[in-house]
């Protein structure tokens, strides 16, 4: 699992790394590019009053199954039209994705397909009414009993997806990791998210701000406070190298794999390190989704926001946080509403990405810091300078899709160019329909790129052993001290 | 108990390699700026954006 | 002068190399002295070498470069 590829000693051809290097090629980008276009596409919409995103396929909570899905715009097309217009827009947007990113294109279609076709089900199963509506709908569906399962697609996605991930034969299993690829999908939905903060802010524009500027409070603290805990740790009581212990505590403290990657190229530390810490770090992360949102869901309840914030400090991938966030804020707003209290959607997901964002945001500043000191004070290289355009590579272009969607809509809302309606007509199925679709993928995936099997294969159990009680012992209650600290009190505005 | 588990990873984390100030200096200065910085923000957070809640 | 090099970590050595040069050490430091050796040889005094070093991210497993977009990159200057 965790050896090294062998490289094609053919070197490419000469090439110095610029600001706009990988623009075109790596997954984090083409987030930001696909995320953005749909984004525009609803202001475009929006704009234009013109159904430009109506397409887009929305799955319903349904007791008979012709209504489980429909187009965003009902009257623009049949829902088997939307399915199989959303099926070939998403296959084309992201194909051009892959193919710039020069991964093998048929391969890529044929597992998208696989994959694009297990969400939809896990979608429609687990949108039944019987499954998922809370008992103060069943009057609605005529239903006299129910599993009450608030955000069970979600759940059966996982399952599927794990089911994959762990019990498939290998070959299947190698050929759907082409298109399983749950960090690019959320990040696209992260962008999409970005809209509907922004959307939200027009109506709430304190509460938008409180969350952002105590995300980012929260984010300085646990930096502080998590890494250097985690590497005094690894370094005094396990035993582990500089390098070893500076990847382990970026890896559990920061934003996971990608923190994990940063810190083994700020110390120089062979790939080996960054690869094994990476396959603990996704695993956890798996374990965390399942298990954290029914956990705050249950003893937490009190304090909606500080547990969707908890999350983003303590679980440290992309999509794994975002994934727990949707079903967290799905848990709570089931339990609210069965005790007759309705809050508004998705500001408790908002309070997790949120938290995650900041976080992602320093990592290039801190992989840099880490490299001054690392060539400073542990392994001088005379001639080597820490270039500090890396700080600018490192940092999630995501991000930038996701403030900039954010923004554009409230500055169209606040400025009075476009009503909220107005707004809502374009943006809607974007930041609605799509963004849950991409989360669903990512769901799905997340399944996929899981393999517990890993934590037995030699070696990795012994440091899995570290990165559990690290995380569970200290990670995840300072976590959700700080969330605590500064969200005290924050409960989602009532819905309208 | 730690010292079962450090026998266990100790071979797959690299060769052991001592302590250094450099290293306390490091970690502590992170940990009482990540205090001091918790406090000083959770002030400013509870009686301005908290306070309302 | 600028010159290029891909950078990669195998078989338990760092590989630096290009079309022309193939430097291997078992530490970054002894890679540095035995590439700073090597083009003292080919470029000789008076020379100022700047040296893009590239680590080839390729060589890692697909799965996990959708968490990172690079790994690193390394400059380096020689004067002769």
């Amino acid at each position: 699992m965790a050896e090294e590829k062998k490289p094609e000693e053919k070197p490419e051809e000469k090439k110095e790394v610029k600001w706009y290097t990988g623009m075109f090629s790596t997954e984090d980008w083409w987030a930001f590019w696909l995320g953005s276009f749909f984004v525009i596409l609803g202001v475009i919409a929006a704009f234009t009053q013109t159904p430009l995103t109506g397409w887009i396929v929305s799955f319903k909570t349904w007791t008979s199954i012709e209504k489980s899905i429909a187009a965003s715009h009902k009257e623009l097309m049949s829902p088997i039209a939307a399915l199989i217009t959303s099926y070939i827009i998403f296959t084309i947007l992201t194909a051009i994705g892959a193919y710039f990113m020069k991964w093998k294109l048929r391969d890529y279609l044929l597992a998208w397909t696989i994959i694009f076709i297990l969400a939809t089900i896990s979608y429609i199963l687990g949108k039944n009414a019987w499954i998922s509506a809370p008992s103060t709908k069943w009057e609605k569906y005529g239903l006299e009993s129910g599993l009450q399962l608030g955000g069970a697609h979600y759940i059966f996605a996982l399952i599927i997806g794990l089911i994959i991930g762990n019990l498939a034969p290998k070959k299947f299993k190698e050929f759907i990791m082409k298109a399983a690829r749950p960090e690019w999908f959320i990040k696209i939905a992260i962008v999409a998210l970005g809209a509907k903060l922004g959307l939200k802010a027009v109506e709430f524009p304190g509460y938008a701000t409180h969350l952002l500027v105590a995300g980012a409070c929260a984010t300085i603290a646990a930096y502080l406070l998590y890494w250097p805990i985690a590497y005094y740790l690894t370094r005094r009581f396990f035993g582990f190298n500089r390098q070893w212990a500076a990847c382990f505590a970026s890896g559990i403290s920061i934003c996971g794999v990608s923190a994990s990657i940063a810190t083994a190229a700020a110390t120089r530390a062979p790939a080996i390190i960054p690869v094994i810490i990476s396959a603990i770090i996704v695993i956890f992360a798996t374990i965390q989704l399942i298990v954290y949102p029914p956990l705050l869901t249950k003893f937490w309840f009190n304090e909606p926001i500080s547990a969707g914030a908890s999350l983003g400090l303590t679980i440290k991938t992309d999509g794994a946080d975002a994934a727990a966030g949707e079903l967290l804020d799905e848990f709570m707003r089931a339990k609210a509403e069965a005790m007759g209290i309705m809050w508004e959607e998705g500001w408790i997901l908002n309070a997790a990405v949120l938290t995650k964002i900041w976080i992602d945001i320093f990592i290039g500043i801190w992989a840099f810091l880490l490299a001054v000191i690392w060539v400073r004070y542990f392994e001088r290289r005379p001639g080597e300078k820490v270039p500090k355009i890396e700080i600018w590579l490192r940092f999630p272009k995501f991000v930038l899709g996701y403030f900039l969607a954010m923004f554009l809509l409230m500055a169209l809302g606040f400025s009075g160019v476009l009503t909220v309606e107005q707004l809502e007509y374009g943006v809607k199925p974007v930041e609605g329909a799509l963004r849950k679709f991409f989360f669903l993928l990512t769901f799905v995936c997340i399944g996929i790129v899981t393999d517990f099997k890993k934590l037995k294969e030699a070696g990795i159990g012994k440091v899995a052993l570290a990165y559990a009680l690290i995380l569970f012992g200290i990670i995840t209650p300072l976590g959700l001290f700080i969330a605590w600290v500064f969200h005290r009190g924050m409960t989602p505005p009532p819905a309208s | 108990m730690f010292e079962l588990i450090k026998l266990l990873i100790i071979n797959q984390t690299g060769e052991q390699e001592p302590w250094d100030k450099i290293e306390s200096k490091l970690v502590l200065g992170s940990i009482i700026a990540g205090i001091i910085a918790l406090i000083l923000l959770a002030v400013v957070i509870n009686v301005t954006i908290l306070a309302k809640y | 002068m600028k010159i290029y090099l891909k950078l990669v970590y195998k078989e338990n050595c760092w590989v630096a190399y290009n079309k022309e040069i193939k430097i291997k050490a078992k530490s970054l430091n002894e890679l540095d002295e035995k590439l700073k050796e090597e083009l003292r040889k080919r470029f000789g005094k008076g020379k100022k070498i700047k040296v893009l070093m590239e680590y080839d991210y390729k060589t890692f497993p697909f799965w996990i470069i959708q968490y990172h977009p690079i790994y690193f990159y390394r400059i380096l200057e020689f004067n002769f």
